[in-house]
């Protein structure tokens, strides 16, 4: 197979959250959804939950611990008090899961969530199957909807209680851009989603907890993409033109701002220049390597390809060494299939 | 990042566990990536409630296999400790190396346990099986147990000089010292071996469980394999497909306390020994051959042919063993100072407990016709390894006149050349008469300083510094070349040159057999 394509679909296995947890995930947020319809106060707001973030676009990575969820309520508006409504959703989610710190209560307070834990009782996803559901309750903001603001102490003044989001429109475009005839495809393979998991296990290698995050790479993947600079029909050529992009894009973004893809304006809360010119050091020496290595099938190709996408706890390099390049392996696979050639027609030994 | 683990196949080892993670396995925080857990395989769901399955990784991948844990098996090849026993020890199938390899073994594994284990597939080996094992091996004579199907009885047991060996006979203990056991006789299992004490019971008949309950009433001690006043030693032994199994447990604890772990247990009677003497043990059982010489060459043929199942051997040499021979000899220092003779018989005796030795030390080397005579006239071979030429041609010639195959092998310049010269058939040519003979290449001289170490003291002949690999492979040719004449094969020419390292001289200049382009003379 051309240009390492194989490994790069391992390299996206091995970043992707597994599947189990996924379902365990949509499992919870159901089990939530129905705790919450149940409540009359709630039922009254019109309480609608719904699956948002990276798990519900698809585009997070392995582990993924963190689900959130949004508390739609489809009657209150921001006219409405962040306090009143987050008390009432956690009193019915605490008198649900217990407190957590108290024996074996799972929810917990958070800036503007409620967090509740799910372990993974049976262990049948690994161990990396335990996650937290972080429910925001959400109300309408016109045809977008608006959040709490982090700042509690303004919950129940004037201005700046609800904070507009397009976290929910922004999954229908993310899916409308992967779908797209003219977005690119790699096999039978939509490309879009794929290439944001690669661009986030990149960003977590070679930024980790430095700004900027997961979903401001995600924008500017989405902005690279939907702007069509991006084509191609194999995943090095893509995550070559990918990088490229990002790179050219954050050396201009202390004077032209990244925006948010729904609403239009500057991504908030805003990267400062020198975490903008970091990052922007970080992109340009990534996308130099993968311009530079892209089209080649060599061991040095593969060892460049498996630093940039680093490794997660399944794998000490998530992109894996191709057969008969020897990579970063301790022996050569030629070398391992004559060796097992000869095991195998060998009559057995005696020792 | 974790430490990765020691691997032979970097590209493989990745590429499976990019499978597993597909498959819905997560590595373990803290193994290193040594343990994954997972959905167990479908297959096992007829055999188990279990819902996870656990892989274990070991060092040396792809040689070594990846271990599987389920939980709830209750099969053979499967452990109390939920190992899932798929491979024999030592395959080199590689099945393992991809996931869908590992899948289908686990398949084909599921579907044995549900119809049934083929007789070769597997190892069907109750102690891995075992839940708790001693690191004790026991001995005993198995064919003095194998009486009536359903029938037990006393065993009693005590330790060899080696404190890891525990030596069983069948019988009561004879003194405080000795363990008390007893044997059980089963015949056909209806279920698989027990893989703890709490499953040995369902396996003995009536007569048989009252006969253990007594015995374990009396332990008075928990400690294990020391005497307890009760049972502190039981075999097991089943019949399957013809082939006798057996599991040897010592017990600890007392009363409703009572466990078991299982000991290595290997028989070591005539008939399981003589599983290793070779194919030719029962021709040769009744073979009597002569050995004249048991220094560095002749020692090990004289026990080389013991073990391959000769049953009466003569061994001839004067000399004593020195501190200088052990480095090449079979036998070792602690026979230092005695007649190599004795010491050579002392190793047969260890390693072939079957063969009768008639260890012969004269003064000097027999040199009168019917001084050799009487020391052949009665055996079926005669080998010469002396390394004498003074005393190869009147053994030859007396063995020649009494019509018995003879066979001498020795080392040459320094061990570069080995040769063993066979004269059995009339179509042999006689050993005196090749160095006169174009057929048979005369092995050059070499400079006898360069080719011999300093010379013993006193005025034996000077110490031949042939390396030890040349005597094993000389060795190993006298007996090959002897055992070929005492079954009647002859598939050797009666005269086979082995060059271990190349001469200047054609045709000793490679290394290799010697292949003698010409016809061989009468």
């Amino acid at each position: 197979m051309p240009n390492f394509r194989q490994q790069f679909e391992q390299a996206l296995t091995n970043i992707e959250v597994n599947g189990q947890k996924r379902d365990r995930a949509i499992a919870a947020h159901t089990e939530i959804r129905e705790l919450l319809q149940q409540d009359e106060q709630l039922k009254e707001w019109g309480v609608e939950p719904i699956l948002i973030g990276s798990y519900s676009r698809r585009a997070g990575i392995y582990p993924g611990k963190d689900v959130d969820i949004f508390l739609r309520f489809t009657n209150l508006d921001t006219r409405a008090e962040p306090k009143a409504v987050f008390d009432v959703v956690w009193q019915v989610v605490v008198e649900k899961y217990g407190q957590y710190g108290q024996g074996n209560g799972r929810a917990q307070q958070q800036a503007r969530s409620v967090k509740v834990r799910f372990p993974d009782r049976h262990g049948t996803s690994g161990a990396h199957g335990d996650f937290s559901i972080d429910a925001v309750p959400a109300v309408r903001d016109g045809e977008l909807w608006a959040i709490p603001t982090k700042d509690q102490n303004r919950w129940t003044g004037g201005e700046g209680r609800w904070v507009t989001t397009g976290a929910v429109l922004f999954g229908d475009l993310s899916e409308e851009l992967n779908q797209s005839p003219t977005t690119p495809m790699v096999g039978n393979r939509h490309a879009y989603k794929p290439m944001v998991k690669l661009i986030r296990q990149i960003r977590e290698v070679h930024l980790g907890d430095r700004r900027p995050g997961g979903l401001y790479l995600e924008f500017l993947t989405f902005e690279a993409w939907r702007s069509g600079v991006v084509s191609g029909d194999e995943w090095d050529t893509l995550l070559a033109q990918t990088l490229q992009y990002i790179t050219d894009r954050l050396a201009r973004a202390t004077v032209d701002p990244l925006t948010d893809p729904v609403l239009g304006t500057p991504v908030n809360p805003p990267l400062s220049e020198n975490e903008i010119k970091q990052a922007a050091g970080v992109f340009s020496k990534l996308a130099s390597v993968a311009n530079r290595t892209v089209g080649l099938e060599t061991a040095e190709a593969a060892t460049e390809w498996r630093r940039m996408l680093g490794g997660n706890e399944r794998a000490n390099h998530v992109f894996p060494t191709p057969p008969n390049t020897g990579g970063q392996g301790a022996t050569t696979a030629s070398t391992i299939g004559a060796g097992a050639a000869t095991s195998r027609n060998d009559a057995p030994r005696i020792g | 990042m974790a430490i990765e683990l020691d691997s032979f196949d970097i590209a493989s080892l990745e590429g499976f566990r990019t499978d597993l993670v597909a498959s819905g396995f997560e590595p373990v925080p803290g193994t290193e990536r040594r343990l994954w857990r997972g959905p167990v395989h479908p297959a096992f769901s007829d055999l188990t409630q279990a819902r996870i399955m656990e892989i274990v990784f070991d060092k040396g991948w792809p040689y070594q296999p990846p271990r599987v844990y389920v939980q709830g098996l209750t099969t053979n090849h499967s452990t109390l400790d939920d190992f899932v026993c798929l491979w024999r020890e030592g395959d080199a199938s590689l099945q393992w190396e991809t996931l869908d390899g590992l899948f289908n073994r686990i398949e084909y594994w599921c579907n044995r346990a549900k119809n049934g284990w083929e007789d070769d597939d597997l190892p069907f080996d109750a102690y891995l099986n075992f839940k708790d094992k001693w690191p004790v091996m026991a001995t005993f004579q198995f064919e003095a147990l194998r009486t009536g199907l359903g029938s037990w009885g006393d065993l009693a047991g005590a330790f060899t000089a080696n404190p890891d060996v525990l030596s069983l006979r069948a019988g009561k203990a004879s003194s405080a010292s000795e363990l008390s056991g007893l044997w059980f006789q089963v015949g056909q299992l209806r279920a698989p071996p027990p893989r703890s004490f709490s499953e040995l019971a369902q396996h003995l008949n009536r007569a048989q469980r009252k006969g253990l309950q007594r015995a374990l009433l009396r332990r008075r001690s928990p400690a294990g394999l020391r005497p307890s006043g009760g049972l502190d030693v039981l075999l097991f032994a089943w019949e399957w497909r013809g082939h006798p199994h057996l599991l040897v447990m010592g017990l600890t604890g007392i009363e409703e306390n009572v466990e078991a772990a299982v000991l290595m247990a290997e028989p070591n009677d005539e008939q399981t020994l003589k599983l290793r003497a070779g194919p030719d043990a029962e021709i040769l059982k009744e073979r009597r051959v002569v050995v004249f010489g048991v220094g560095a060459l002749g020692g090990h043929v004289a026990v080389a042919l013991a073990e391959s199942g000769i049953e009466s051997v003569r061994i001839v040499d004067g000399d004593f063993l020195s501190p200088g021979n052990v480095v090449r000899h079979v036998a070792g220092h602690v026979q230092v100072g005695k007649l190599k003779v004795v010491s050579v018989n002392a190793i047969i005796e260890d390693h072939a407990p079957w063969t009768k030795v008639d260890p012969i030390a004269p003064q000097v080397n027999p040199a009168g016709k019917d001084e050799i005579a009487q020391l052949v006239n009665d055996v079926d071979l005669v080998v010469d390894a002396t390394g004498n030429d003074a005393f190869v041609y009147p053994v030859a010639q007396v063995a020649q006149e009494l019509g018995k195959p003879f066979v001498s092998g020795a080392l040459f310049r320094g061990g570069f050349v080995g040769r063993v010269q066979r004269r059995a058939l009339d179509t042999d040519a006689p050993i005196s008469n090749r160095p006169k003979s174009t057929s048979y290449p005369t092995i050059p001289p070499g400079n006898t300083e360069l080719e011999t170490a300093e010379p013993d003291l006193g005025c034996s002949a000077p110490v031949n510094n042939a390396a030890p690999a040349s005597v094993l492979a000389c060795a190993s040719l006298i007996t090959q070349m002897a055992i070929d004449a005492l079954t009647g094969r002859f598939e050797f020419d009666d005269e086979v040159i082995d060059v271990y390292r190349t001469l200047p001289d054609a045709p000793f200049n490679c290394v290799g057999r010697y292949q003698r382009p010409v016809q061989k003379e009468t």
